[in-house]
């Protein structure tokens, strides 16, 4: 018998279908949530990026905890690119999964991918990063930046002095967490008018571009006394490049976030200071507060601000392991 | 002719459509980033959102009958006294777990001292600070009473802007009145708002931002 082969493509192309067409059984045709079959609820962590050992730790905080509530979990990562977050999404949604638990990329960008996936009767829990929408997700759990940056931008005239030139890294433009840290330190450091800020650019909270970009910084302006950097690790970034330039004694650096190798960092002299968010209190309340949506429960803030604690070489043996010892 | 006249008409319509279209339906708008070089939000409602306008309704309409109800600074000083984590549980404001606890008072104190922008008073056997001068920074004012919620606000940004527009209003009407009429024996009456530390040790004093002072007679 003579038989026709279709093409390896096709098949691919019929084998993926398939998969997606039966990933979307599970949900009804009221977009009621699908997993109340046989197998556990299922909750999706959909994280901005692994690549932040930070993040690292709000994800999987954030699948523990859920799993210790008695969910299947999944951790989607975004790599800090919206539109693989919308293909998370996409693929969360058809396959009907019960809650998400939220870190977005962009927080006007994202509210698209809430907004469809309420559409389907997915609730969503914002972990962190706030999305400037106030009816799409059922609450945000969110670090109060400003204050935080208001008591490191006291610290920083109070080290540094009410005098000289200093630099800033910002984070990812898009991002609210970014302009919250930003106004925070410039509400304390903007009323010193001896302080001069002499480069203000953005390393999109990563490590080796705040590398790159401190190099540059350090070429134009050789005097800079400080940087404050928006996150952790574009301050380990900018050690770094102080580093290669010999100036990491003359020039102090803060940071934010608390992450590990910057608390150390702190207790060894290196960073100056930086702001402990609590990452894993973040991702357990979300976690516990969709357990507790799953189970009924609606009457949810849309915001909870936790607060951030300012680590000090002063005060740095009560931090570690992202949070309090 | 007639070719060359109906191939401009089909040539100008197009173009013509074209135009129609590109006003009507616009493929891309024009708008302006803000002082951050940030897009304007998208259309939630907070575009033109005025944290002066919020922080002087806020005060008008919320604070200022408040203020008569503040706790009395000399019960909130005896129970200081006994201990602070107990006065904490009493008589503090706080949003949430690990959130900073605030103490909003009233009351009277005399001037001992003043040093840069405090002036620290006598009151009811104990001393608290008076911030006295700006610059006001924080969120003390905005958090330390209690009566303002992020989630009555578009979002963090904006609840942000007010704390510093209630700051600036502190600054500006507030503390202006104590200008040049402040000096050690002076008699003060003040409704205000204290961050609570986490210990009171090594004569450390409550500082209070005020709301309202005044020269008591």
């Amino acid at each position: 018998m003579n038989t026709q082969k279709l093409p390896v493509g096709a098949w691919l192309v019929a084998i993926c279908s398939a998969i997606f067409l039966l990933a979307g059984c599970g949900k009804g045709e009221d977009g009621e949530a699908g997993s109340d079959s046989t197998g556990p609820k299922r909750m999706a962590v959909v994280v901005s990026t692994l690549n932040n050992p930070w993040f690292v730790v709000l994800a999987e905080t954030a699948r523990d905890r859920a799993i210790e509530l008695g969910y299947e979990a999944t951790i989607f990562d975004s790599q800090n690119d919206p539109s693989k977050e919308s293909v998370h999404f996409d693929n969360l949604i058809a396959s009907g999964y019960d809650a998400v638990l939220f870190n977005c990329t962009d927080a006007e960008g994202s509210i698209a991918n809430v907004r469809r996936a309420k559409k389907a009767d997915i609730p969503v829990f914002c972990m962190d990063r706030e999305i400037t929408a106030n009816d799409v997700a059922v609450s945000q759990i969110l670090s109060d930046n400003y204050s935080g940056c208001v008591a490191l931008g006291e610290y920083f005239v109070e080290t540094v002095g009410e005098s000289g030139e200093y630099a800033e890294l910002l984070g990812i433009i898009a991002d609210t967490n970014t302009w919250n840290r930003s106004k925070g330190f410039h509400s304390v450091v903007d009323r010193f008018p001896g302080l001069k800020m002499v480069a203000q650019q953005s390393a999109d909270f990563d490590r080796a571009k705040a590398l790159e970009v401190m190099e540059s910084i350090l070429q134009a302006n050789p005097n800079i006394k400080a940087v404050f950097c928006g996150n952790d690790a574009m301050a380990m970034g900018a050690y770094q490049a102080l580093l290669a330039a010999g100036k990491a004694k003359q020039v102090k650096v803060f940071g934010f976030d608390g992450a590990d190798d910057v608390v150390r960092s702190i207790a060894e002299g290196k960073i100056t200071a930086t702001g402990m968010q609590f990452p894993k209190r973040m991702a357990r309340t979300s976690a516990e507060s969709a357990h507790a949506y799953i189970n009924g429960k609606r009457d949810f803030d849309q915001r909870t601000l936790v607060a951030v604690e300012l680590v000090t070489k002063e005060n740095v043996s009560k931090f570690g392991d992202f949070g309090r010892k | 002719m007639s070719y060359l006249s109906s191939k401009f008409v089909r040539w100008g319509g197009s173009v013509a459509l074209l135009a129609i279209l590109w006003l009507v339906l616009p493929p891309f708008r024009i708008v302006s980033l803000d002082e951050n070089g940030k897009l304007p939000s998208n259309g939630k409602g907070d575009a033109a959102f005025d944290a002066g306008e919020f922080a002087d309704r806020f005060w008008e309409e919320t604070l200022v009958s408040s203020m008569d109800s503040a706790t009395p600074l000399s019960d909130l000083l005896e129970a200081i006294d006994a201990d602070l984590a107990s006065a904490k549980r009493s008589y503090g404001e706080q949003k949430g777990e690990g959130a900073p606890v605030y103490f909003y008072a009233g009351g009277e104190g005399t001037v001992v001292e003043i040093k840069g922008r405090r002036a620290t008073l006598q009151a009811h056997g104990a001393r608290v600070n008076l911030l006295i001068a700006p610059p006001v920074f924080g969120n003390t004012v905005r958090d330390g009473t209690g009566l303002l919620s992020v989630n009555e606000l578009p979002g963090l940004e904006e609840f942000n802007a007010v704390s510093a527009a209630l700051n600036k209003k502190v600054e500006l009407e507030v503390m202006s009145v104590l200008k040049d009429s402040l000096s050690q024996g002076v008699k003060v009456r003040f409704v205000g708002c204290s961050k609570v530390p986490e210990a009171l040790s090594d004569g450390a004093n409550l500082e209070f931002t005020p709301l309202r002072v005044e020269i008591a007679e």
